[in-house]
């Protein structure tokens, strides 16, 4: 894929098997496990595709939550008033998702620092405001209830927890390998020249426009499929998943993980969605304790969780 | 045969007249310098030729190709590459991943070079400017002067045909001068023609076959060091009327 050797692949997707295999044991752990466990799943496919803007292209999105209200909106309604099968709808949604990730990335391709994040932010408060309303298609602020679950496979029945927790396992896996793999790639590091110096960039050759509309596609991609899976498994939506404070919770795990290194802002999507299940009493605070977090991060930790591994790692090995 | 023609540019900037209607050539192969007293307009004058500004006028010719208003990026797979006078190395990269990223972005992603190729041509490209050693050290990890070096590595890992350099030398000690300017000649050696903008007169009298000098965005000279140094306009414009002695 793009300039990217055999081996590399193959090197990478031992850990991704690996992963996978040391997760299937999981939903034995019940069902509320299983429960949080998929949500955290979604949650990491969102904050590492925005990772590839946000980390790699040093493209700031405060703006990401509508592209995965995009995908979700987008899969049900085709499910819905279409009878889309939801396994084509979540790619549509995906699909769809990288359309407004276009529409948002084409025109604001000269805006840099604070002006691009008022640029996305502005984006994500339009969606909202179009899924409140446009309710001859939405039902506004009420949400849509009822949404097909994934259709059976066989005897396999995706109402049940622990049989969608393998669809949602196999989708994370395979999304976080793929963006893994483009980090990895020619173009991954293109869009790490790019945030590093967009003129030098330009002056070695780099069609800048080109890899940054590339870098919002991709990114858009991965959290409207992220989107779609997260209808069809609570099969209910609502404008509350594309709002603000959605799009800065998600910024908040790729910039906690340590952002620019794909498997943190996965750390971090893990680490704060169980500090929201152990937090559900104070849930009114948590912003403070995420900005909080941010700015610990930020001083002490530019690299975040990610970093603070490295670090014992490294000291681990100059023990030996 | 001239690689470069550049016909009666102009720059403005508000009332600012950075460059004023200069044109000049430069012929395949050779050492060209650019000099002037600060803010006379040579970098400017680079980021126009380079395409990052649009200038007000004139034209630009670049291998008999009209590149008048190219965007920088079309210009580099053209082989029309240029360096930073404030370097610009891509930091959070290793030396060997901030070579290959030219050769990438010049033969593309998908198609180009195999990556094996293109290992060897960055380390190539790396060892011709004495940088091969540090080839994974992360940009960041390098002094100053290796800097300056990553990026002639940088621009030359494009493959250009006119590379332009925006002061190479520039806070350079003296040892490291040296080494910027055999890179320099070996460049031209290697049949790549260059342009430098340089302050420093020990090393454009040194490389440079022929010299324009710019003083307040227009041209005031153009010649071989020898008669640019004894220029009655060019000693005016660096040391002031009272210092030129008439008939020395």
């Amino acid at each position: 894929m793009l300039g990217i050797s055999r081996k590399v692949v193959l090197e990478t997707a031992k850990y991704y098997i690996v992963a996978a295999l040391l997760l299937i044991p999981l939903p034995l752990a019940g069902d509320y496990v299983t429960h949080v466990a998929i949500l955290v799943m979604l949650y990491t496919i969102t904050a590492a595709s925005l990772d590839i803007l946000v980390g790699y292209t040093g493209r700031l999105s405060l703006g990401h939550a509508a592209f995965f209200a995009v995908g979700a909106y987008t899969s049900t309604l085709l499910a819905m008033n279409l009878g889309v099968s939801p396994w084509i709808g979540i790619f549509a949604g995906g699909i769809m998702a990288s359309i407004f990730g276009l529409i948002l990335g084409i025109p604001s391709l000269k805006l840099r620092g604070p002006y691009l994040a008022i640029a996305t932010l502005g984006f994500g408060v339009v969606v909202w405001l179009m899924l409140i309303n446009l309710d001859w298609l939405t039902r506004g602020p009420l949400g849509i209830p009822g949404i097909p679950p994934l259709p059976s496979i066989g005897p396999i029945d995706f109402r049940n927890k622990v049989s969608f927790y393998y669809v949602a396992l196999l989708f994370t896996v395979i999304s976080i390998f793929l963006l893994h793999l483009l980090t990895k790639s020619r173009a991954g590091r293109i869009f790490v020249a790019i945030r590093e110096d967009e003129d030098a960039a330009l002056s070695i050759g780099v069609d800048v426009p080109l890899f940054k509309v590339y870098a919002f596609l991709v990114a858009t991609f991965f959290a409207g499929i992220s989107g779609g899976l997260y209808a069809h498994y609570l099969r209910y939506i609502s404008p509350e998943i594309s709002t603000l404070s959605e799009s800065i919770y998600m910024l908040s795990m790729t910039i906690i993980g340590g952002f620019g290194t794909l498997i943190g802002p996965v750390m971090g999507a893990i680490v704060l969605s169980l500090l929201q299940e152990l937090l559900r009493s104070y849930l009114e605070y948590r912003y403070l304790i995420y900005g909080l977090l941010i700015v610990l991060v930020m001083r002490f930790f530019p690299k975040g969780i990610y970093g603070i591994i490295e670090l014992f790692l490294e000291k681990a090995g100059g023990g030996k | 045969m001239n690689i470069l023609e550049v016909k009666g540019v102009t720059k403005t900037f508000g009332g600012l007249v950075a460059v004023n209607n200069v044109s000049f050539e430069v012929s395949k192969g050779e050492i060209f310098g650019i000099i002037g007293p600060n803010g006379a307009g040579k970098t400017t004058l680079f980021n126009v030729i380079s395409g990052f500004y649009r200038p007000d006028k004139g034209r630009i010719f670049f291998d008999g190709k009209e590149i008048t208003g190219q965007k920088p990026h079309k210009l580099a797979k053209l082989g029309l590459t240029r360096t930073w006078q404030i370097v610009k190395p891509f930091l959070g990269m290793k030396v060997l991943d901030n070579v290959l990223v030219s050769i990438y972005a010049t033969k593309g992603i998908v198609t180009g070079m195999s990556e094996e190729e293109a290992i060897r041509r960055a380390e190539e490209i790396l060892d011709f400017v004495g940088l091969l050693h540090r080839k994974d050290l992360l940009a960041e990890a390098l002094p100053h002067g290796e800097r300056k070096r990553l990026e002639i590595a940088r621009a030359l890992a494009t493959d250009p045909k006119l590379l332009m350099l925006d002061e190479p030398a520039g806070g350079l000690t003296p040892t490291e001068m040296d080494e910027v300017m055999d890179v320099a000649r070996r460049v031209r050696e290697s049949g790549i023609t260059v342009i430098v903008i340089e302050h420093n007169m020990r090393v454009i009298m040194n490389i440079c076959e022929r010299i324009m000098v710019l003083n307040f965005g227009r041209k005031i000279a153009e010649g071989t060091p020898e008669e640019i140094s004894t220029n009655e306009e060019v000693i005016k414009a660096y040391l002031g009327e009272r210092f030129y002695v008439k008939g020395r």
